[in-house]
């Protein structure tokens, strides 16, 4: 890809743990300074695909096909999750549901391959509050013109399958 | 024109019927010294210029022409030279042939304007033709301005940006022509564009309106940057093929090619040239004797029997 992806929050090396959690603190400390300013800068095309209980199958965005419901939000890069999921209450009413859950995929594409891959961000539950709620869309390593496939399971489902919070 | 004509046409089959026409003419230049004959067969083969020196009657029409062709055909006709000449000697002779020439071209400058005119030429050439051959004639026009670009280079595009978009934004400014989005090969992806385009404009000023505007500005919310794009122009293509690359025989055509070029091309060729022509006698000479030996033998053996 022609963007480079950082990834490093989530693969820390075990040696370098201790320099990486302050440089980690620190990336974190500069990401939250530099607060977009949604006065003067334009907003972007965020192209979001919902589906019931379960992601959208990854071949769903083969070659450039989209999975067919689709929201599109314009945003910032400062944009929380939680923010993206007001959003998405706001357009489809039966998700206000307390304890929804909203599970995040980043959907980005591969340069060699037809088919994109699907990166997990996290989750959050309305009217609670989690730790994936303030990450943002610059945090995650999102590049302007990825996917985000959101999982929305009702409260019924409690702790999302695969996804193991960090503790 | 006389007396380098003749001898050129010895040298190589270059000649020209005008050369031809022009022998008659020649006959009482050459009378006047040999060493001349050379030197102006050395300074040029195919235009009067040559001779000039030596012939009076034919200077004032073929003086401009010597002028002109002078610088080129003074390395060919050294070739020709050369080729008559042996060639442990070529160094030597080219010198004394220099010298003679100048001499005849001194006798002949008080004569006709058009003599002297060569005479500044000629002699500087052949003694330092490699230097000073370019000098004569600079022929270097005058730069033409750089022409105002109408083609701009937009980078950092974000993969939800197609042609019309483009074309929609930056119509703003000016009549687009064409939009060029380039996007990766089919097998890579379908869909993605390489993060960069092109946009032709009509007009070289709303190109640099869109540039002033758009550069630093942002779409979809990404920061894009708007360079101006030279369209490439199609340059004639310099004619260095004909010199180097015909794989031919002998030297005789590469002294051909000599002439229109300049300076590069006399440092390289001499050294061939005074090589190839041993080679050429050599073989001669072996060919020639074999046939007449058989042919005495033949005779000998049939009076024999």
């Amino acid at each position: 890809m022609w963007a480079y992806r950082s990834f490093g929050p989530y693969k820390p090396n075990k040696e370098k743990m201790a320099s990486m959690i302050e440089s980690k603190v620190e990336e974190r400390k500069d990401n939250n300074e530099k607060a977009v300013d949604r006065e003067k800068t334009c907003p972007l095309l965020l192209r979001v695909f919902c589906s019931n209980g379960r992601h959208n199958n990854i071949t769903d965005y083969r070659r450039g096909n989209t999975p067919p419901n689709e929201l599109q939000i314009y945003t910032w890069m400062d944009a929380t999750l939680k923010e993206i999921g007001g959003l998405i209450l706001e357009v489809n009413p039966d998700t206000r549901r307390r304890g929804t859950v909203f599970e995040f995929q980043l959907i980005y594409p591969e340069l060699t391959k037809p088919i994109p891959r699907a990166k997990d961000l996290g989750s959050i539950v309305i009217g609670q509050k989690g730790f994936d709620d303030n990450k943002t869309l610059a945090q995650i390593g999102f590049i302007i013109g990825d996917f985000l496939d959101i999982a929305i399971s009702s409260p019924g489902r409690g702790i999302p399958q695969r996804r193991m919070r960090p503790y | 024109m006389v007396l380098s004509r003749s001898r050129s046409r010895s040298a190589s089959s270059s000649a020209s019927e005008k050369e031809r026409k022009s022998r008659d003419k020649e006959k009482k230049p050459r009378k006047k010294s040999s060493s001349s004959d050379s030197s102006s067969s050395r300074s040029s083969s195919r235009s009067s210029s040559g001779s000039s020196g030596s012939s009076d009657s034919s200077s004032s029409s073929s003086s401009s022409s010597r002028s002109s062709s002078s610088s080129t055909s003074s390395s060919s006709s050294r070739s020709r030279s050369r080729d008559k000449e042996n060639k442990p000697k070529e160094k030597e002779k080219d010198k004394d042939k220099k010298d003679d020439t100048r001499s005849a071209f001194k006798t002949s400058a008080e004569k006709s304007r058009s003599q002297s005119h060569e005479k500044k030429q000629k002699p500087k050439k052949p003694s330092k033709s490699r230097s000073r051959s370019g000098s004569p004639r600079p022929r270097r026009k005058p730069r033409s301005p750089t022409p105002r670009p109408t083609r701009i280079h937009v980078g950092r595009l974000t993969r939800n940006v197609n042609r019309d978009h483009l074309h929609e934004i930056f119509s703003f400014y000016g009549t687009v022509k064409s939009v060029d989005l380039p996007m990766y090969d089919m097998r890579v992806s379908a869909i993605l564009n390489r993060g960069y385009g092109y946009i032709d404009f009509e007009k070289p000023e709303d190109a640099e309106n869109a540039m002033k505007h758009m550069d630093g500005g942002q779409i979809d919310g990404q920061e894009i940057t708007a360079a101006p794009v030279l369209i490439p122009r199609q340059i004639p293509p310099r004619r260095r093929s004909p010199l180097p690359m015909p794989i031919r025989r002998g030297p005789p055509p590469r002294w051909r090619s000599p002439p229109r070029y300049a300076m590069m091309r006399r440092r390289s060729p001499p050294p061939m040239r005074r090589r190839s022509p041993p080679r050429r006698r050599s073989p001669r000479s072996r060919s020639r004797t074999p046939p007449r030996r058989r042919r005495y033998s033949r005779s000998s053996s049939s009076s024999s029997r």
